[in-house]
């Protein structure tokens, strides 16, 4: 079985999370792909729609940092390998850098890989392209209740509506959060918690719900429970006055609510 | 909205502070010039337009170079930082508001405060809905003079009226044309200004304006005569609001009968999409975002006040499709053609405070925080854009017609109509807000 993780950057922990939990279910050579693309548009006609006439800046900007990074990478090739790629390569998998995890030199690499699995790990959002190369599947980690709580912020989005903050596991398809869910688990919540701390909690309970999926698809095909669109909502990113009611609200739980789990 | 103000081609304004009046000889000396700038390369000729504009703008006037210079280093789809609170938002606007309505001499309100004409004549349209403004403002804030000036309004409308019941297009400035639309804003602040200082004869004059617009809809439920450039539009469901409102006002079933029929009409204007075709200004071109916030308005409110859900959803359906572009984006496109493709080069700000009223009062009738969510961010791009500390009374607590300032929609110009939706959106914003603090 070969399971790869792809994620957007060399240095991203959740993937380092992920990564670990994996091995710590047995699942040995796991291969990593990091991007190191950024995203936005690159012809001058989409930079101008994106950023306006506040273009001149931002170019600024990145020249500032062109200017930092050939000295950081000169530093970094005469010191041994570290963080995430570092763990790849002890436990025998192969660390691996392309520019854009959805282009042609990204899906060369899983090719040659012979990926069954792949597992998003703080990877944008993947194209047909490379969806169509895993034999088995693409996994993700949603902070949220599938199909009820998609898009982003979903954690406080389920404090503010007084649900419990769960986590689940699903198939990757072309759509956002649309994929069949494999499971679900609820996330502790205390009277004493922040938002910020229900999320390092959810993003723990991740790494485990998806090293279990892996663990489960090495030896039995996953469940799949198909979600309905109309089932869910598509949420965004929090306003800053709504977080603070959420906060509010989670110092007003009572009693530490009991995480239940949905494995099948 | 100013039928003749929404693409900025006012009719020339006489208002105070208005551009003095062209002398005999400047259009024989215009055309000259334009023949001899005809003749030089098209560079230059652009360059050359560019300098005439700045110059007829007055952008060397540092009230408006320094505008200038602040919009074009703002990224439009950058992270909104207002600097006040929101109430010292309301209170600058309401200000602003006031400033308008003393450079007419208190005769209405101006239309706008433009870079190259200064403080516009009074507009009846938009005076109209001021008024209903100015009534919840006066509450919300404890501020008597405002409710005065809303009565003093009212006064004026009831003075400008047609002899039909109609109230005209444009400026005062220009002859009286009745007009649909317009007609419909004004009834909708004498209905307030009749609950508010209980005089039967606001509430006649909006009968008078309602029984006209009755006698001039078609058979199908459209408005087609009296309409802005002659064809039905899909944003007059803002007329259909005030008319049913008019039939609970004044009990006169038939009012509300036209407006559901004008109802029925607009909702087959709609896609599955949630797009309405003819809701731009001009027939084939792109609607902008003021038009289509007209719109869910106008469904939004019929939908309450009739008790269904129907035009709910049809509001719905558009607030939403508008919801997921501006979230996934960051940024409200001024226009949007068929197919939602949007005009990003600008912001439509009257459209943005539109769309994040709209959204707020979906929250209030649905529940759903996500349109609050949206709101509070939509507001934060309009507020960010208001200078609540500039020099100028001009500018101090003016919200502009397009972001950047040079933008297609009332370019170079602060219309009053922006302002009074920027206060009617912070004031429901405040509400839910307040809601929603009860409750946590």
């Amino acid at each position: 079985m070969t399971v790869v993780i792809l994620t957007g950057h060399p240095e991203n922990r959740y993937a380092g999370d992920v990564l670990r939990a994996i091995n710590g279910r047995g699942v040995r050579k796991v291969h990593v792909v990091a991007g190191t693309w950024k995203s936005g548009p690159r012809n001058l006609p989409g930079l101008l729609r994106t950023h306006g006439p506040s273009l001149p800046w931002v170019v600024a900007k990145w020249l500032a940092r062109g200017a930092v990074r050939p000295l950081a990478s000169f530093f970094s090739r005469r010191c041994p390998a570290t963080g995430l790629a570092a763990d790849v390569e002890r436990q025998g998998g192969r660390f691996v850098l392309v520019e854009d995890p959805n282009g042609t030199e990204c899906g060369q690499i899983l090719g040659q890989l012979g990926v069954d699995i792949l597992v998003l790990a703080g990877a944008p959002i993947v194209r047909a392209n490379i969806l169509g190369i895993p034999r088995i599947g693409t996994l993700n980690a949603h902070q949220g209740a599938l199909p009820k709580y998609r898009g982003m912020n979903v954690v406080e989005w389920a404090i503010f509506d007084g649900s419990v903050p769960s986590v689940s596991v699903h198939f990757v398809d072309p759509g956002i959060d649309t994929g069949d869910v494999v499971a679900t688990e609820e996330i502790e919540v205390r009277s004493t918690d922040t938002i910020e701390g229900v999320r390092a909690r959810a993003a723990t309970t991740q790494a485990h719900l998806l090293a279990w999926a892996v663990g489960v698809a090495c030896s039995r095909p996953l469940p799949r429970l198909p979600q309905r669109a109309a089932e869910g909502r598509q949420y965004y990113v929090m306003h800053p006055r709504l977080r603070r009611v959420t906060q509010r609200r989670l110092a007003g739980v009572s009693d530490p609510a009991r995480a239940s789990t949905t494995r099948r | 909205m100013g039928v003749s103000q929404k693409v900025g081609v006012a009719p020339s304004p006489n208002g105070v502070g208005a551009a003095a009046s062209e002398t005999a000889n400047q259009p024989v000396r215009a055309g000259l010039r334009a023949r001899a700038v005809r003749r030089l390369p098209s560079r230059l000729q652009a360059w050359l337009r560019a300098v005439d504009d700045a110059a007829h703008q007055r952008l060397y006037r540092p009230l408006h170079f320094a505008t200038l210079i602040r919009d074009a280093r703002a990224n439009p789809s950058g992270p909104a930082r207002p600097e006040g609170e929101r109430r010292q938002y309301v209170r600058a606007l309401v200000d602003w508001l006031k400033r308008g309505h003393d450079a007419v001499g208190g005769q209405g309100v101006a239309a706008y405060y433009g870079f190259a004409e200064g403080w516009s004549a009074a507009y009846p349209e938009t005076t109209g809905y001021i008024i209903n403004t100015c009534l919840e403002a006066a509450d919300r804030l404890g501020d008597p003079d405002l409710a005065a000036r809303a009565r003093r309004l009212a006064d004026w409308e009831l003075e400008v009226q047609m002899p039909e019941g109609a109230w005209q297009s444009g400026l005062t400035t220009v002859p009286p044309v009745p007009a649909v639309f317009n007609t419909g804003q004004v009834i909708q602040g004498l209905i307030a200004a009749h609950r508010a200082f209980g005089h039967a004869r606001y509430l006649e004059a909006a009968a008078r304006g309602g029984r006209w617009l009755v006698a001039n809809q078609d058979v199908d439920g459209a408005w087609r005569r009296h309409t802005y450039r002659g064809f039905a539009n899909s944003y007059s469901t803002r007329v259909a609001w005030p008319l049913v409102d008019l039939a609970r006002a004044t009990g006169e079933r038939r009012f509300e009968e036209a407006a559901v029929r004008y109802l029925e009409w607009a909702a087959r204007c709609q896609d599955e999409s949630g797009w309405f075709d003819h809701c731009s200004l001009e027939p084939g071109e792109p609607a902008l975002t003021h038009t289509l916030a007209y719109t869910m308005e106008g469904f939004l409110e019929s939908s309450v006040l009739l008790g269904t859900d129907r035009w709910l959803r049809v509001a719905q359906r558009t607030a939403d499709s508008l919801l997921h572009r501006y979230e996934v984006r960051r940024h409200l496109a001024g226009a949007y053609d068929r197919g939602w493709r949007g005009d990003h080069s600008f912001a439509c700000m009257t459209g943005c405070a539109q769309v994040g009223l709209v959204w707020c009062r979906l929250y209030q009738v649905t529940g759903d925080a996500r349109y609050l969510n949206a709101a509070l961010k939509i507001n934060d791009f309009v507020v960010t854009f208001i200078d609540l500390r500039s020099a100028w009374p001009e500018m101090r607590g003016a919200v502009k017609g397009s972001h950047p300032v040079w933008g297609p929609y009332m370019r170079f110009r602060l219309p009053s109509w922006a302002a009074k939706f920027t206060v009617d959106s912070l004031l429901r914003e405040e509400e839910a807000l307040a809601g929603l603090e009860d409750r946590s």
